[in-house]
């Protein structure tokens, strides 16, 4: 404890003096006196850049502490961040609201994307099977659809490019 | 109509074999849309169980492998499947035998409707 105060002491006549020695500071007593602002409750003790301005400064740590505590992985964050039981019962009944004006909005039912199931197969397994003479009349329709399909011809008669305003 | 998204919901829910209960709810697990059977264990419908996802899924998101999509748990009787579907959240409740894969696909079942509901979190 002597040693410290007798170092500062030795420090403060060597600044009132101005006569540099052994312990004279490099660097002037104007970047002594700059104090880093505190940042949440923290002082900060690294050296900061003298040039920028305080402000632009205090952004710039601000950034990096944001930045920082989101990258951090607190899992203890996760506990005690519940909804109030007043709150939760309000927003459901928001939401169901909501649900419901949109909903109503909504011209597309909702369907599932698979037909329906059926809880008696049996039933239809054991249907009359479609009759001979309704199978022969749409095979005989369709063979003569695609006979007709492949009569169709295309009678040339004009070109096909025309050309505009040429001369 | 909300009565036809129930419908919906105990559609799908009727087409896997084992699931219990879809829940669809925003980040704090307030429910948004639900649907479950008698046999889903009352518990993992709370909202501090189904809100508890939402911040697990981003603390997860901060591992260097890319956002969280989906986080599965198995317990003994049971097994849930969460899903981050931003702003909502869809959690799936099924017994432990059911077929995981089919949970995990059921996402593909709910993009209308989740579609739909986002609206109402981002109007509110």
């Amino acid at each position: 404890m002597g040693c410290c105060s007798s170092c500062f002491g030795a420090d403060k006549e060597a600044d009132y003096a101005g006569i540099p020695d052994e312990r004279t500071r490099l660097l002037g007593s104007t970047v002594r006196n700059i104090q880093t602002p505190p940042v949440n409750g923290e002082s900060l003790s690294s050296p900061v850049p003298t040039g920028a301005p305080p402000k632009d400064e205090q952004s710039a740590l601000t950034r990096i502490l944001t930045k920082t505590a989101r990258n951090v992985i607190d899992v203890a964050t996760i506990e005690g961040q519940g909804v109030e039981q007043h709150e939760y019962y309000e927003r459901a009944r928001h939401y169901s609201q909501k649900v419901s004006v949109i909903l109503a909005n909504k011209n597309k039912s909702l369907k599932p994307l698979l037909p329906n199931g059926v809880l008696a197969p049996q039933i239809i397994l054991a249907a009359q099977p479609i009759s001979l003479a309704d199978i022969e009349l749409i095979s005989n329709a369709a063979v003569k659809a695609a006979k007709a399909m492949k009569d169709v011809k295309v009678q040339h008669k004009e070109d096909l490019v025309v050309a505009f305003g040429v001369p | 109509m909300t009565e036809d998204l129930k419908s919906y919901l105990n559609k799908l829910i009727s087409s896997v074999e084992g699931l219990l209960a879809i829940v669809i709810t925003d980040r704090d697990g307030v429910p948004v849309a639900k649907v479950a059977t008698e046999q889903a264990p009352e518990l993992a419908l709370r909202p501090n169980f189904l809100g508890t996802f939402g911040m697990a899924t981003d603390q997860a998101s901060k591992l260097n492998l890319s956002q969280n999509k989906t986080i599965t748990a198995m317990y003994k009787n049971y097994q849930v499947v969460q899903m981050n579907k931003s702003p909502l959240l869809v959690t799936l409740i099924a017994t432990r035998s059911a077929n995981t894969g089919l949970l995990l696909e059921m996402d593909n079942y709910l993009l209308d409707v989740l579609k739909e509901l986002q609206q109402v979190i981002i109007a509110s």
